[in-house]
């Protein structure tokens, strides 16, 4: 009866294994992650010390509602972008691991601001882009950057930088 | 003398918030016969147009407008009278933009950034992590058209009102 069992077990294990991939996190079916570190870098480009949070924060992207949801003292449903070709062209795709998911809105930031969205797949990070409008045509400015971190060793400030 | 106003509203696209924007313009008119026989901008001394706002988080100041209605006069009976032209529309917000250390940003009225140091805590428990002060500037037109039809016996004052209005907003970071 032991043998049968293991030898069941060996069967279903890898089909398990095979489940879990699929659904890994980063990948088109979106992902959900849960951080406890910042760090920002603010408009002089300077990087601020690893804040550590006392409460986790829950991000979670679905891509086939255009949806953010980050849950950190309050729950916010950030809301896609559509951008233009001509916007989608100057938006940065990547910063080093950091791949561009989108732009997100939502109803509690400024009125010319707006976020851009980075997700790292190697460690479940998230790269938040701060910009802002700028001159009456409409012209977007970095203004800021923050990075929601697993782990406590800011890596990003090797290769991001507002100048 | 008498005013009347033009009334448009502006929603800005993406965000919860619009502004309603009058323009304000006289006519006069005849008493026995009901004619209008004048139609103009706003005279000296009066506001020529206004500016409402809504969901607006800031302090607006320097609120800035300028109509540039033409006037027609007649005395012809059968003509239509016609006034038109643009208000410019300008003002400032002032507010502050604080980031607080879990990436949320809050805005609030006025310029207060000298208040908060990184680390106290505002309402709601946020912590912050950075604040600095910004000017929001609104800036725009609004196209008007005010039509008076032809007068015919019998009909009362008949205004045929017609706008158009645009606005941008942009910010600039104060150091």
């Amino acid at each position: 009866m032991a043998k049968q069992w293991i030898k069941f077990s060996l069967a279903v294990l890898p089909i398990l294994i095979l489940i879990n991939c699929g659904n890994r996190q980063g990948d088109e079916n979106g992902f959900k992650v849960k951080v406890n570190h910042t760090v920002f870098l603010n408009r002089k480009s300077q990087w601020s010390s690893v804040n550590k949070l006392k409460n986790s924060i829950s991000i979670e992207y679905l891509p086939k509602s255009n949806r953010l949801i980050i849950e950190r003292e309050t729950k916010d449903t950030l809301q896609n972008i559509s951008f233009s070709n001509e916007e989608i062209k100057v938006i940065k795709k990547s910063y080093g691991d950091f791949r561009f998911i989108g732009g997100f809105y939502n109803s509690d930031l400024p009125l010319d601001y707006s976020l851009l969205m980075y997700v790292n797949t190697k460690n479940n990070d998230v790269l938040q882009i701060s910009r802002m409008t700028v001159d009456e045509h409409g012209r977007e400015e970095i203004v800021g950057a923050m990075v929601y971190m697993v782990d406590s060793i800011n890596y990003a400030k090797d290769f991001i930088s507002l100048k | 003398m008498y005013i009347g106003r033009v009334v448009n509203t502006v929603k800005y696209q993406r965000r919860n918030c619009s502004i309603k924007i009058e323009v304000y313009y006289q006519y006069d008119y005849d008493n026995t016969s009901g004619k209008i026989y004048k139609i103009g901008p706003a005279p000296y001394g009066f506001t020529d147009a206004s500016m409402t706002f809504l969901g607006i988080y800031g302090e607006i100041d320097n609120i800035s407008t300028q109509s540039s209605l033409t006037t027609q006069y007649t005395s012809n009976w059968s003509q239509t009278l016609k006034s038109e032209g643009a208000a410019t529309l300008f003002c400032r917000e002032k507010r502050t933009i604080v980031t607080t250390t879990s990436g949320v940003v809050k805005v609030l009225s006025g310029w207060q950034s000298t208040t908060l140091t990184p680390g106290s805590v505002i309402a709601g428990g946020y912590t912050v992590q950075e604040a600095y002060d910004e000017t929001g500037i609104h800036q725009g037109q609004m196209d008007v058209t005010i039509e008076i039809p032809a007068y015919n016996y019998g009909i009362s004052l008949y205004f045929q009102v017609s706008s158009a209005v645009n606005m941008t907003f942009y910010g600039k970071a104060m150091d």
